[in-house]
């Protein structure tokens, strides 16, 4: 009873009491999360056969003043990534923390058979966002996670910088799981990732392969440098032999049901992207073009980009109809003279350019079409806009079609092109 | 036929003072006529002793009768008959009392004096522009401050006695047009009922002021300066001055009046607002950095940003400490330093500040005992803490109680400490005044001169958070 | 005016409580049942909660200073008032703990990262019971305070979305009868007013104050409609896989990552308004107890709360979908009859009384 009257005149004071006395004692000995758990920066997923290896990207802490990451790969095998994970935080000795992960890297393997009952247990786990970036490789993930540790430097951050670049000026939309999912979801089950490539650094011809540039980027072989992917060196990212270099080339996977169908170039992309009101900066050449009396190539970069499209059923036909108006800016001129100016002379664009690089465009998009055709995936949202605009046709053509899968193939294509010169 | 024996009572007094070395008593013959004085010579104006009493005394010719003391001879402003038991009453509060044998009466002469100190600018309230006295010791002249600037016949001026030993003069002082009837008589009650040996200061009846004497927060306001005290009068409140202490109390007290500043007047009300809101993010940091951090570095890892996360992690790694105790430990040295530097002589306090900053700062974290990210939160609540200098103690203990959250309970523990510290609040209702007004609950009017203020022009009306008499600050009476 | 909240105050606690129960999980979950027309079942659910407000208005009016339980016993007898207040207690308590569950998991599985019942249980229990004990007035006025920090977060969780890409989601996918039994099945998490019907008679009622309650009555009201419609704008079809939807609002995008974690305005936003609806529940709780019960400590009320809340919640603890699910399947006629039914018998009581005032 005394305890209650003293509880009743300060009842905070006790409540703080049983705070200091329960919760305090383990508090203070307690050596914070971030030493408890292994932060993890990105994520390497590969699979052997049955068995599946997952790696981690994590940082080491350093008792320095410097404040730079020092990061080193560890991983673990199983038969479930569930279990691969738990046995990587045997390695480790600590528990994973997942919620920094800013990438999953997974191996082309993953996605032989539908990729997303795969990675389920990392959208389940809780503390991985959706949003990290999701990419696929054709080296080993670990290899890639082991060069990019190698680095010195922060790759983790540098992977999802590039890759942001990308998601801004290249994919249809972000590379994240997220975006998997979303296009996964939907009604053509289809979504893009991004893929990225381990190269030979001696081979490798530019870093700069990473713009959006057509046709010059460079080709990798994939083959070849998976095969020595366990002996190359792990931590010291095999420094004394042929040095590994992370490459992007633009290049991007398309998934149907989270499987690859079919990996998709620059170049193909770009086509995609005409339809993408956010990508802007690609860069459309001409060659061969009778000017002056010259032959000349002309490359234009696409700097502003409005798009109209419209849908409709046409005697039971649906025509999905784009109008683009694109504002091309002349930044290159190569030929014989060399003294066609840039600045006055093309402020109009000569027809005989417009043409060619009319042509040029729609062949792009013919192409990209056709492989989304060819490959029963809606990434850039044909469905969903027949269905928000002609929901009633729509609904009643996908019912006489076989399956809605199919719809793509009936879609026909228009595109019209307004260039200007900007 | 004579009514005192005069010796008789300077022996008695003499002895009922202890034999003070201070006792003095003057017997002054004429005749048969005596006349004699008790006074303590440590406390009245002995010059004026002799020039008011003693000449006039030997210059007078004729028979000395008591009227004729009283009022031809004694050249004093204040001479006043007493009974016999208030004797000892005034000897101590600086009177000189007078026996004769011819009166059964008793004078008592005011002469009382000691030093005092002139109204310089307070250490704890400085201005950069704005009048600089400030209240001292003595009642007399705070009262004079106060009503050199308030020359109303509104001002009243009560007095009161408290301390039955000590029994110092306290004075209320309001505006008997603006301050709201229940608040006087609700504090006057308070001040009659206070049963106390003795006042040094008027923090000794500060609690007893106080709705919530076992509370930690403030409840009544103090100045030290006859400028913010007037203007808080002239709000409607009661100001209270304890004789001997410089420092005035005000009730009823909000917790704005602290974030507020004199300073806030003199300058541009754009800059005071903005000062405001500094001052009140100072005011949270304060209190809440240290649980606030030591909850994600224990708990909540994942919401820091990776980078911070590494420096973090970089830093502590290889500390004794573990974060809690890591924290509590700079605390500690923060809180030593502190009350060194309080205590030690200004011309040590330079050797403080190189060996709290130089040696215990820099080398510990040479040495690996403490982490930078760790003496930063710390010195940052610890700094921040003086942007409201008035709360200081308050505020240190709310650091503690919050640290122990944080640490103990994570991210929720210092959030669930913080509504149940503002739901606290809300309950103490300061003389019928709730604690956050305006803001909780929101009183439209008394935003005005709030955290974000507006132009002096625009502040016509009373607040009303202390329920004034009238609504606006000047009454406009119809010209006609 | 002693105990009385004004006007303002009792917008806000409207305000929160509406919050209440739908900004975590419900969006998620409406989703998957009716997909984008979860928006057109929300606004259906709140047209219908909205008229609840004029009827307590009325009601007012026509008893100032009376208590909910007095008039209902006047009305209807002592035994009805009593069942009907049972009813509300066991509303009350199911919501405490449909809250607290749903908030608890959100905790554990983005803040804590581990097991923590006994942490949240006492951060949250002890707040509850001193405000509950302290009375309506310090809890309004500490709401009204932090309604502004409330605001703000649940404003910045909005406006971020707006910053990553988002397409407007397709309406009137379900058939009609789908959304209305949408309807029914969530019912539970709305009924927010009856809260308001509880602690009529503290309500200092103005005339010329009505508005502010309509105010914040509607701004509540955009604002979830607004969570509800950016959530699937920003989610699309994986909306169903979210389900903390303001905190997944905040979710930055790829592009955002430089800014780093966001997450802790989410997390406040979020606590401060779990812990004000806990507030409510627990003193509503309290305040029913006390009326059934006229002769008891209010101590002993918010004990018997805390007995209940903690029985019930070890019964499912953490694992939150047995509570959703049971709100769902079993409990949603409480939320048709806070909804409802019970506006609509205040509202022929008022009837009544006016009636009676007429003819006399």
């Amino acid at each position: 009873m005394r305890l209650l009257k003293e509880f009743k005149k300060n009842p905070m004071l006790i409540v703080l009491l049983v705070i200091m006395l329960v919760f305090m004692p383990p508090a203070l000995v307690s050596p914070g999360q971030n030493r408890e758990r292994g932060v993890v920066i990105a994520i390497g997923i590969d699979k052997d056969e049955d068995e599946y290896e997952i790696s981690f990207l994590t940082f080491i802490p350093t008792p320095e003043q410097s404040y730079t990451q020092k990061n080193s790969v560890i991983s673990g095998k199983g038969e479930t990534i569930a279990k691969s994970l738990y046995n990587a935080e045997i390695v480790m000795g600590r528990k994973i923390g997942l919620s920094h992960a800013k990438t999953t890297v997974v191996n082309e393997k993953l996605l032989e058979d539908d990729v997303s009952k795969h990675i389920d247990y990392l959208s389940r786990f809780a503390s991985l966002s959706e949003n990290t970036i999701f990419v696929c490789t054709s080296s080993p993930a670990k290899e890639i996670l082991t060069t990019s540790s190698s680095l010195q430097s922060t790759v983790g951050l540098q992977l999802d910088e590039i890759i942001a670049y990308n998601a801004e000026n290249l994919y249809i939309s972000d590379t994240s799981l997220e975006a998997f999912y979303k296009g996964y979801y939907s009604r053509s089950s289809a979504s893009l990732i991004g893929y990225l490539s381990l190269t030979d650094k001696e081979g490798d011809k530019g870093g700069s392969a990473q713009s959006t540039g057509q046709g010059g980027s460079t080709q990798v072989d994939e083959g070849s440098d998976t095969s020595g992917g366990e002996s190359g060196g792990k931590q010291g990212g095999g420094s004394g032999q042929s040095q590994k270099q992370i490459t992007n080339n633009g290049e991007a996977v398309l998934l149907k049901s989270g499987k690859l169908v079919e990996k998709l170039s620059a170049n193909h992309l770009n086509g995609i992207n005409l339809l993408n009101r956010k990508s802007v900066n690609q860069i459309v050449t001409v060659k061969d073009v009778d000017y002056n009396g010259g032959k000349y190539d002309f490359s234009y970069r696409i700097k502003r980009k409005r798009i109209n499209t419209a849908t409709k059923f046409q005697n039971g036909v649906p025509i999905y109809s784009s109008h683009l108006v694109l504002g091309l800016e002349l930044v290159e001129i190569e030929g014989e003279h060399e003294r066609l100016k840039v600045n006055t002379e093309f402020s109009e664009m000569p027809p005989q350019i417009k043409k060619k690089i009319d042509e040029e465009i729609k062949k792009q998009f013919t192409e990209a079409m056709n492989i989304l055709r060819k490959n029963k995936a809606d990434v850039i949202g044909i469905h969903n806009k027949f269905f928000r605009d002609n929901r009633k046709a729509y609904k009643k053509f996908i019912k006489d079609i076989k399956s809605k899968d199919d719809f793509l193939d009936y879609v026909n294509f228009k595109i019209n092109l307004e260039l200007k010169s900007d | 036929m004579s009514y005192f024996n005069v010796e008789e009572k300077l022996e008695e007094y003499k002895e009922r003072l202890n034999d003070s070395v201070d006792y003095s008593n003057r017997i002054y013959e004429k005749g048969e006529q005596k006349i004699c004085m008790i006074f303590l010579k440590s406390i009245i104006d002995q010059e004026l002793l002799s020039n008011a009493i003693f000449l006039p005394l030997q210059t007078y010719e004729d028979d000395l009768s008591i009227d004729i003391l009283k009022n031809k001879i004694i050249k004093c402003s204040e001479v006043k008959d007493i009974e016999e038991d208030k004797v000892i009453n005034e000897i101590l509060n600086g009177r000189v009392v007078i026996f004769t044998n011819f009166s059964d009466k008793i004078i008592a002469v005011d002469l009382f004096k000691f030093p005092t100190r002139v109204p310089t600018e307070p250490p704890t309230s400085p201005v950069i522009q704005g009048p600089r006295e400030g209240f001292v010791e003595d009642l007399q002249t705070n009262i004079t401050l106060i009503r050199r600037r308030l020359k109303t016949d509104n001002l009243v001026i009560k007095s009161l006695e408290i301390g039955t030993e000590t029994k110092n003069k306290v004075i209320m002082c309001f505006l008997k047009d603006v301050a709201n009837d229940k608040l006087v008589k609700d504090v006057y009650k308070k001040l009659k009922n206070i049963k106390i040996n003795g006042v040094v200061d008027s923090y000794y009846i500060l609690s007893f002021l106080e709705e919530r004497p076992d509370s930690l927060f403030k409840q009544i306001g103090g100045a030290e300066k006859p400028d913010i005290v007037v203007s808080k009068i002239l709000e409607g409140k009661v100001a209270i001055i304890v004789d001997n202490s410089p420092i005035v109390l005000t009730v009823p007290f909000i917790i704005l009046e602290d974030l507020q500043n004199s300073n806030d007047y003199y300058t541009n009300h754009h800059y005071s607002s903005l000062v405001r809101i500094m001052r009140l993010m100072g005011l949270l940091i304060a209190i809440l950095s240290p649980g606030a951090y030591l909850a994600l570095q224990i708990y909540h890892y994942n919401i820091l940003p990776l980078n911070f996360l590494i420096t973090i992690a970089d830093t502590t790694l290889g500390l004794p400490f573990t974060p809690f105790l890591e924290i509590i430990f700079i605390f500690l040295l923060f809180q030593i330093l502190y009350e060194v530097s309080l205590r030690l002589p200004s011309y040590l306090g330079l050797a403080t500040s190189v060996v709290g900053a130089l040696i215990l700062g820099d080398t510990g974290i040479k040495a690996g005992l403490i982490s930078p990210p760790g003496v930063i939160i710390v010195a940052l609540s610890k700094i921040s803490l003086y942007t409201i200098p008035e709360q200081a103690s308050q505020i240190t203990v709310l650091q503690v109680i919050f640290i122990i959250l944080g640490g103990s309970l994570g991210v929720m523990g210092v959030v669930a400490g913080l509504i149940y510290m503002v739901n606290y609040l809300n309950k103490i209702d300061s003389y019928g005044t709730p604690y956050l007004a305006p803001y909780s609950p929101r009183i439209p009017s008394d935003l005005k001169d709030a955290l974000i203020t507006s132009a002096p022009t625009q502040m016509d009306k009373l607040p009303k958070s202390f329920s004034p008499k009238k609504s606006k600050k000047v009454e406009v009476k119809d010209e006609k | 005016m002693k105990n009385k909240i004004s006007m303002r105050q009792a917008g806000i606690i409207i305000l929160i409580l509406v919050f209440s129960n739908k900004i975590l999980l419900l969006p998620a979950l409406m989703f998957d049942f009716v997909k984008g027309d979860a928006v057109i079942s929300l606004i259906i659910m709140l047209a219908l909660e909205f008229i609840s407000l004029p009827i307590l208005l009325k009601l007012k009016s026509k008893f100032p200073e009376e208590h909910l339980f007095d008039i209902l016993q006047k009305y209807l007898s002592k035994a009805v008032a009593i069942i009907i207040y049972m009813v509300f207690l066991f509303y009350m308590m199911i919501k405490a703990i449909l809250t607290f569950s749903i908030v608890y998991v959100y905790f554990k599985e983005q803040i804590y990262q581990e097991e923590f019942v006994a942490i949240a249980l006492i951060t949250f229990l002890p707040i509850m019971n001193h405000a509950a004990i302290s009375g309506l007035k310090p809890i309004a006025r500490t709401m009204e305070l932090f309604s502004v920090v409330i605001l703000t977060g649940f404003l910045f969780c909005l406006g971020i979305a707006v910053y990553t890409p988002l397409s407007i989601p397709d309406f009137f996918v379900a058939s009609a009868g789908k959304i209305f039994s949408s309807v029914y099945k969530f019912a539970f998490p709305f009924g927010d007013f009856i809260f308001l019907f509880m602690i009529v008679d503290k309500i200092d009622y103005k005339k010329e104050q009505e508005k502010r309650l309509y105010f914040y009555t509607i701004l509540s009201f955009i604002l979830v409609i607004t969570l509800f419609t950016l959530f699937y704008a920003k989610y699309e079809l994986t909306s169903f896989m979210h389900n903390d939807a303001l905190a997944d609002l905040l979710a930055y995008s790829v592009r955002f990552n430089a800014i780093g974690r966001l997450d802790v305005i989410a997390i406040v936003t979020l606590l401060l308004s779990t812990i004000f609806q806990m507030e409510i529940f627990c003193y509503a709780f309290c305040d029913g107890v006390l009326k059934i019960f006229p002769l008891m400590d209010k101590w002993y009320a918010a004990l018997i709360f805390d007995l209940l809340f903690l029985l019930l919640y070890y019964l499912v603890i953490g694992n939150y979908e047995v509570i959703v699910d049971a709100t769902v399947k079993y409990f949603a006629p409480f939320g048709i009859f806070a909804n409802f039914v019970f506006p609509l018998i205040v509202w022929i009581i008022s009837r009544v009384k006016g009636r009676k005032n007429a003819t006399s």
